[in-house]
């Protein structure tokens, strides 16, 4: 995309689905991210820990180490905990949504991942990741995120 | 014999029972109350017969009655009765309590002979008759007749040896005539009917009729296990049918995903030919998605792992969304789209307002699908219990032959319609279900080539349905 708004982030994707992967790494790719990916959760931490991200996507059902747990394991860790991480849902499981955001994922994304809605759903992500920024050491910032998504939308 | 047969016709009116149990108690009870009757009559003839030949002044005709005959016969009345308790108990299970009742009632009798200072005539003729009498009812067919005859021999010779005065030698068995006249055909009605039991051939029918009632009950059983099964067959294949959507849905997301990338030339344009392919690629995938999204939503349905959501909503603000989601389709086909509510819809219902616009976009849908000029008409009309969804259209129509199966899934009027008009043919079967979950009703009403009318009729309290859908025939069909 000729809007490179993810210029300069070091974006990881965890990801048991290849094509789905590799779709979200082109895509960001193209808005000027830098792109890493794990296959499982547990490569995913290895990876997040090594690179310290700006933002995580994870799928939440992958073998190993699944999104719940990857989002646990980051909480733990001090030098993880701010990274915001985006849930990757599929759209046939609604419930999940809200039980990501009560879990600490900062946000969602519904799976399929089309060009279009990618595109709009990253904006508005990233818009609260920037807003976020200044509050990034307030624990109660995951409350923060969800009204200022709801307004958003 | 004559009033035995009179009564028994009358008793056999009555068949509104539905226990045939129920129905043999009521005839054994109505047949004791009838031989009751019976005997007081012949008492009450006694009495009427009034000569002064005897010490207690009674006579039939010329034959003297004494007051032994008196106690016979009032003997021979609580005599009915103990044998429809002894009946009773029998075929309750309690053959102790019968037999207690049988001597209760002979010492009774010795008792009250006692009393009454008379020779032992009705203890001894109860002592040695009841046997007799009970063998007979309990017994069954040969067996039983052999008995009669037995007891009809007994009485016979009885009859033969107080003429020859026989009898009168014997002491406590002081027979008078008037004795045999009580005695013979009583004893003939007690063998016969005082026990409310059936000739043979309708004790055949009744148990024929209990054989038939247990084969129905068998039957009934079996159905509701076949029922079972079915019921587990659908739930079966529908949880085969959400698995297979799944897995359909996860390669075609990655089609469209990379259609996508590929029409937006993310990775470098593509030249026009290729982009004109792509689009197909594109567009024919999101139909194949709508097809699988569309079954696995019947699947759920169908489950019973769809529920429904209770919000209160604003229906004209739903209504008006509907209309300015068909609203295009009406410009590009040159309708007319009429939108008409009716007053007295109330400002907020409760029901699932994401499932009913599913049920309005069907249907008008379906209306815009099928219409090529004229019009389409949404009317919502509102009553005291329901609210109704009215789609009226001026299309193509649908065959009277058609009516049966519109709402069946994959179903549309012909192959060739499905070509022409696209769409999966499972629209209304998903809209017919989802009515169904609101406890609503669908009717359709259509002519072909003038149009068709679609109404949806649901309660105003949102319906509360809990049951999962598993039946698949139309509710009614209008022609």
């Amino acid at each position: 995309m000729k809007d490179k708004f993810l210029q300069g982030w070091d974006v990881v994707v965890v990801e048991d689905e290849v094509d789905s992967l590799e779709i979200a790494e082109i895509l960001l790719m193209s808005y000027g991210a830098t792109v890493y990916t794990a296959a499982d959760g547990a490569a995913g931490l290895e990876v997040i820990q090594k690179v310290r991200p700006k933002m995580v996507i994870s799928d939440l059902s992958m073998p190993k180490l699944d999104g719940w747990g990857l989002l646990e394991k980051l909480k733990q860790n001090r030098a993880t905990m701010d990274i915001p991480v985006i849930a990757l849902t599929a759209h046939a499981m609604a419930g999940d949504r809200d039980k990501a955001i009560a879990a600490g994922f900062h946000n969602y994304l519904t799976k399929p991942l089309t060009v279009e809605t990618f595109l709009q759903d990253m904006i508005r992500i990233v818009a609260d990741i920037e807003m976020l920024e200044p509050f990034e050491k307030d624990p109660s910032s995951g409350e923060t995120v969800n009204g200022s998504k709801d307004s958003a939308g | 014999v004559g009033v035995t047969a009179w009564y028994k016709s009358l008793i056999r009116v009555d068949y509104r029972f539905s226990n045939p149990l129920d129905e043999q108690r009521a005839r054994g009870l109505i047949t004791v109350a009838m031989n009751t009757v019976i005997i007081l009559a012949i008492g009450l003839v006694y009495l009427i017969t009034d000569t002064s030949t005897s010490i207690t002044g009674l006579s039939i005709g010329p034959v003297p009655i004494g007051v032994g005959d008196l106690a016979l016969g009032a003997f021979l009345f609580l005599a009915i009765w103990t044998v429809y308790i002894v009946r009773l108990f029998i075929h309750r299970g309690r053959p102790d309590l019968a037999g207690i009742a049988y001597i209760c009632f002979v010492l009774f009798v010795a008792l009250l002979e006692s009393i009454l200072n008379q020779p032992a005539t009705g203890f001894v003729l109860m002592l040695f008759s009841f046997p007799i009498i009970l063998a007979g009812v309990l017994l069954e067919g040969r067996q039983k007749r052999i008995m009669n005859a037995v007891t009809i021999g007994v009485v016979i010779l009885l009859a033969v040896l107080h003429l020859a005065g026989a009898l009168e030698k014997f002491a406590p068995l002081s027979l008078s005539l008037g004795d045999m006249l009580v005695f013979v055909p009583l004893i003939l009605l007690l063998q016969s009917n005082a026990l409310g039991i059936f000739s043979d051939n309708q004790r055949k029918l009744l148990e024929h009729n209990l054989e038939l009632n247990r084969k129905l009950e068998g039957n009934l059983e079996e159905l509701a296990t076949l029922n079972v099964r079915t019921m587990e067959a659908t739930r079966l294949k529908s949880e085969f049918l959400a698995t297979i959507s799944h897995e359909l849905r996860t390669p075609l997301n990655a089609i469209l995903g990379f259609t996508g990338i590929l029409l937006q030339g993310i990775r470098g344009q593509v030249d026009d030919d290729a982009r004109r392919m792509l689009s197909r690629v594109e567009s024919n995938s999101h139909r194949l998605l709508e097809l699988i999204n569309q079954v696995l939503d019947l699947s759920k349905i169908e489950a019973g792992r769809s529920e429904l959501v209770r919000t209160s909503f604003s229906p004209r603000a739903l209504i008006d969304q509907w209309h300015t989601q068909m609203e295009p389709l009406a410009k590009e086909k040159s309708l007319q789209f009429e939108l008409v509510i009716d007053k007295a819809l109330p400002e907020t219902l409760v029901g699932d307002p994401e499932r009913l616009t599913q049920i309005g976009v069907n249907l008008l849908g379906n209306a815009f699908k099928f219409t090529e000029q004229g019009k389409v008409n949404l009317r919502v009309e509102c009553t005291a219990e329901d609210w109704s969804i009215i789609v009226t259209d001026t299309g193509i129509g649908i065959p009277p032959h058609a009516l049966n199966f519109i709402f069946d899934e994959f179903r549309q009027v012909d192959g060739s319609s499905r070509r022409m008009y696209g769409g999966t043919g499972l629209g209304l079967a998903i809209t017919r279900n989802l009515v169904r979950m609101m406890n609503g009703k669908i009717q359709v009403e259509s002519e072909l080539g003038k149009g068709s009318i679609f109404s949806v009729k649901l309660p105003l309290d949102g319906g509360l349905a809990s049951q999962p859908i598993t039946a698949v025939n139309v509710d009614k069909v209008l022609v």
